[in-house]
């Protein structure tokens, strides 16, 4: 695509002016929330209704789950290719909200750790004791450098040798005796 | 490097009996140090513009050895062999060698074939005088570390440590504290033993006793005690920072240091030595400043207080003490000697040890599918009684050192003890004096034990310091001149005027090509091996520049273009893509990082990666480990095109991946290049029939030279060079198919 009219030095070029590939084929189709409808499909299952078709048995997946959290929820059908994202989910209607978020929930389940009852390292892995907000737990970390995430401020992501995840929300917020173990991995 | 070395004069007198000039019009004169017998030993070449002569000179005698007009020299060679070589020319179309040299001189034979080249061929052939990279210290002539010009030997280290001093200028208070933080505790070590002389002279032994006083001085001995304490605690606190500030501000200049740099630079070293400048330098710098330079200072300052109140005590004992200083001093720098080429052996011992456990366990498929099991566990110990001896002699020097060391400060004291204890018994000095001077032996004779370590830290410590500075000096990348021009919207025509270029400007390695491309047209650059396809794309980049002719954008010569805006818009998918370690979302936005969420998603989407980056548990907030090591080669390439579609170039360089995928996989990459290239003006390093004859057009390349240029049937209906080339790609791909 060549410029029409000639542009006065220092003058930024509009990505639109150049070359890229631009077709809506290949962009993200963006679904506008009051459009659509989510259902109970029964059986766990959640169907996505647009104007002109339905989706059966649809997943939920955050495109930035850490640092956009409640943003950009990708929605996909039974085969697995993402029907579109919806930027903003809360604009959903009550009952589709509620229906994304369980469906949410079962992608990703990543227990609050809310105390940490023990935390010690051995020959390399930090074996933990700690309550959740589902329940007590304990399981062991391999090369916490790897294995500990930090997205933002005091907020933590904890993989277990086996892949479950565990989040603390906020270290400071947690006991002091919590947060003298919890260094052990942190 | 220069082609005229000083020759004796007997190697003068040959060449005056010939009638050949020893002046001006000498174009070469070198010596190599191989004779004649293939001994070392010395041969000149020496060279006008009309003749060729070698000269052997043995004994302040020379001999001419061969004399060749220049007319009869052709192709003349600096053959490499295995540690020397072979100057060699043609003559009267028969080759003859001239002389030999061995591989310290290979740079200057090869730079003199050059010249006699350009001489013969009466300058069709360039000759550059360039500046060479120096192997040798010019100082001291010793050979030079590689990948570095700091003579360790010549080491200017007042120099060096006046330069780092200027650094400390932002923290003059800290160091003014420091200094005086550290003469108080000087003062407290040295109170003390005072202290207690007059607690046992004035106090205990006093005639009348003076109960008193006791608990005063009692009191003052705590006193210093807890003063010194207290300031040796802030001290603590004070110059840590000072030194791991200093560290920080010099480390920090010489990232942004390299970051200035031009590629050329980094071409000529290894990234794990400029790693090591980066890392090792500065830590050995910082071990400089936090420990060894204070531990300097701290216990030559100790030494003179100490043999100040010493003498002043008693001059006699004094003097007596001082005897085993030297012997203390020169058993240490013995034993230090022997350790450390022994801690260099060890740590080369240690270095191979753990090279063969990385090698066996990386490649531990191929041990077991060959079942070499048994040979990787007698290398496992050999290595392994290699460290075993290394740790045991190490072990053995420090056992021996210090009980030497000991018995000769215990030598010291007792000496002390009986002389001293005698002038006590007679009345001739006070038994607090001779506790007093007891208790300051220890300190006395700690610099002695230590100097010989001393030094040779801080020798390293500059070293490294130097190696820093070093980069720091280097002429970064110049950016942007006066007669720059602006190009902030390119339309992507790029010229090859007739341009020549070589990494060395002696050997070139792109040699008079004449290309024009139009805007988003699609080159694709094709030749076997070492043709010149990289060195083009690197130019277009200007990473380089060209030494003749020259390469236009939008007509423009390139080396006039501002540099930022060349490179905001030109972008390269390389063959291995490079990723960031950092989340995915920070890789795709590198070359935009204001870039929107959509349009990260959308690069992503177009790159067809979109999919298999939702897929993973952190989506876009996925790390992608050290150089994308969590993925897999197609996602690094997809998330490469994401970076590079996000970037919108209006010029793109694509050096293809020949790293083989599935084939869902490979269409999926060649869709989004496909739309990648769309209306930019590409040059592609390609590999595959596909992109080829995607291409407006081909560039063969071989030998640096252009061969040819066309589309794809128009190349393939000549039969030329690329029709060879295209034959047997298909065959190999016929072959690879029938094995399936």
């Amino acid at each position: 695509m060549e410029d029409q009219d000639p542009k006065p030095e220092n003058q930024e070029p509009k990505p639109e002016e150049q070359g890229g590939p631009d077709a809506e084929e290949w962009r993200v189709r963006y679904l506008d929330p009051e459009q659509i409808e989510l259902v109970d499909g029964g059986g766990g299952t959640i169907h996505l209704l647009e104007k002109d078709r339905g989706h059966v048995a649809v997943r939920f997946r955050w495109c930035f789950p850490q640092s956009m959290s409640g943003r950009y929820l990708s929605i996909s059908n039974m085969k697995d290719e993402e029907i579109g994202v919806v930027v903003d989910p809360r604009k959903l209607s009550r009952d589709s909200l509620a229906l994304a978020e369980r469906g949410i929930e079962v992608r990703y389940f990543v227990p609050k750790i809310t105390r940490f009852k023990q935390a010690s390292e051995k020959a390399g892995l930090v074996y933990c004791v700690v309550e959740t907000d589902r329940g007590p737990r304990e399981f062991s970390v391999s090369d916490p450098r790897s294995h500990v995430q930090n997205p933002e401020g005091e907020r933590y992501l904890i993989e277990d040798v086996h892949g479950n995840r565990y989040e603390v929300e906020d270290l400071e917020k947690l006991d002091e005796r919590s947060q003298v173990q919890a260094t052990a991995l942190v | 490097m220069p082609l005229i070395e000083e020759f004796p004069e007997s190697v003068a007198a040959a060449l005056q009996e010939r009638g050949m000039p020893t002046d001006g019009e000498l174009e070469i004169a070198l010596e190599s140090d191989i004779g004649r017998d293939d001994r070392f030993g010395a041969q000149w070449l020496l060279a006008t513009h009309e003749r060729l002569v070698v000269v052997a000179s043995d004994n302040g005698q020379a001999d001419v050895v061969h004399d060749y007009p220049m007319s009869d020299i052709k192709s003349p060679l600096a053959d490499g062999m295995v540690g020397s070589g072979v100057f060699r020319v043609l003559v009267g179309g028969k080759p003859l060698d001239l002389l030999r040299y061995s591989n310290a001189k290979g740079k200057s034979f090869a730079k003199a074939a050059r010249k006699i080249q350009h001489i013969v061929t009466e300058g069709e052939e360039a000759y550059h005088e360039e500046e060479e990279e120096e192997t040798t210290c010019p100082k001291c002539k010793r050979a030079l570390p590689p990948d570095t010009k700091v003579c360790p030997q010549c080491l200017n280290r007042a120099k060096t440590l006046m330069r780092l001093a200027k650094y400390g200028a932002p923290y003059w208070k800290m160091l003014l504290a420091s200094i005086l933080l550290m003469l108080m505790t000087h003062a407290g070590d040295i109170a003390q033993p005072l202290l207690m002389r007059e607690l046992i002279d004035n106090v205990l032994k006093h005639d009348p006793p003076q109960p008193e006083r006791f608990p005063m001085v009692i009191g003052l001995l705590a006193g210093v005690a807890v003063l010194t304490s207290i300031v040796g605690f802030i001290m603590s606190l004070i110059y840590p920072r000072l030194a791991a500030g200093l560290t920080r501000d010099v480390r920090q200049e010489l990232y942004q240091a390299f970051q200035r740099l031009g590629i050329s630079f980094f071409d000529k070293k290894q990234v794990g030595a400029l790693m090591t400048r980066i890392t090792q330098d500065t830590h050995a710098l910082n071990g400089l400043l936090a420990d060894a330079l204070p531990e300097t200072i701290w216990v030559f300052g100790n030494f003179f207080f100490i043999s100040v109140v010493l003498f002043a005590l008693d001059w006699r004992l004094a003097l007596i003490a001082l005897v085993p200083g030297p012997m203390i001093l020169y058993t240490a720098r013995w034993f230090f000697k022997r350790l450390t080429p022994n801690f260099r052996r060890m740590w080369a011992r240690w270095s191979r040890f753990g090279a063969v456990v990385n090698d066996s366990l990386s490649g531990i498929r191929v041990v077991k599918a060959f079942a070499q099991e048994k040979r990787e566990i007698e290398r496992y110990r050999d290595r392994n009684e290699a460290v075993y001896h290394s740790n045991i002699t190490i072990d053995r020097y420090f056992m021996m050192m210090w009980p030497t060391i000991g018995l000769l400060m215990a030598a010291g004291t007792y000496l002390v003890w009986f002389l001293g204890g005698w002038k006590v018994l007679e009345g001739r000095l006070t038994l607090g004096t001779l506790m007093a001077i007891v208790a300051y032996l220890g300190q006395f004779y700690g610099p002695f034990r230590w100097v010989g370590r001393l030094c040779d830290w801080i020798s390293r410590s500059l070293t490294a310091c130097e190696r820093i500075f070093e980069v720091l000096d280097t002429k970064p990348e110049v950016y942007d001149s006066d007669d720059t021009v602006n190009l902030p919207a390119m339309k992507g025509e790029v010229t090859f005027d007739n341009l020549t270029f070589g990494y060395d400007p002696n050997k070139p390695v792109l040699k008079k090509i004449n290309l024009k491309v139009e805007p988003g047209e699609m080159i694709g650059l094709v030749g076997p091996s070492g043709a010149g396809k990289s060195t083009t794309v690197s130019l277009i980049c200007r990473f380089y520049a060209a030494q003749e002719g020259a390469l236009l954008v939008d007509g423009v010569d390139i080396r006039k273009i501002s540099l930022h805006d060349l490179r905001r818009q030109i972008g390269i998918v390389l063959q291995e893509p490079f990723l960031f370690s950092g989340s995915v979302s920070e890789n795709i936005s590198y070359g935009k990082p204001d870039a929107t969420t959509e349009e990260i998603m959308d690069a992503a989407k177009a790159a067809n990666a979109h999919e298999f980056i939702v897929r993973f548990p952190d989506g876009y907030d996925t790390n992608v480990g050290e150089r994308g090591g969590r993925l897999s080669g197609g996602e690094r390439q997809r998330i490469s095109i994401a970076r590079a579609i996000l970037h919108n170039p209006k010029i793109l360089i694509l050096d293809e991946a020949t790293a083989s995928v599935d084939t869902e996989t490979e269409k999926k990459i060649q869709d989004a290049l496909a739309r990648l290239v769309q209306g930019r003006t590409t040059f592609a390093i390609a590999h595959r029939l596909s992109t080829l004859r995607n291409a407006n057009r081909l560039l063969v390349l071989e030998n640096g030279e252009q061969k040819e240029l066309g589309t794809h049937d128009e190349l393939l209906q000549s039969d030329g060079l690329y029709g060879r080339l295209v034959k047997m790609q298909s065959e190999i791909n016929q072959i690879k198919a029938v094995d399936g």
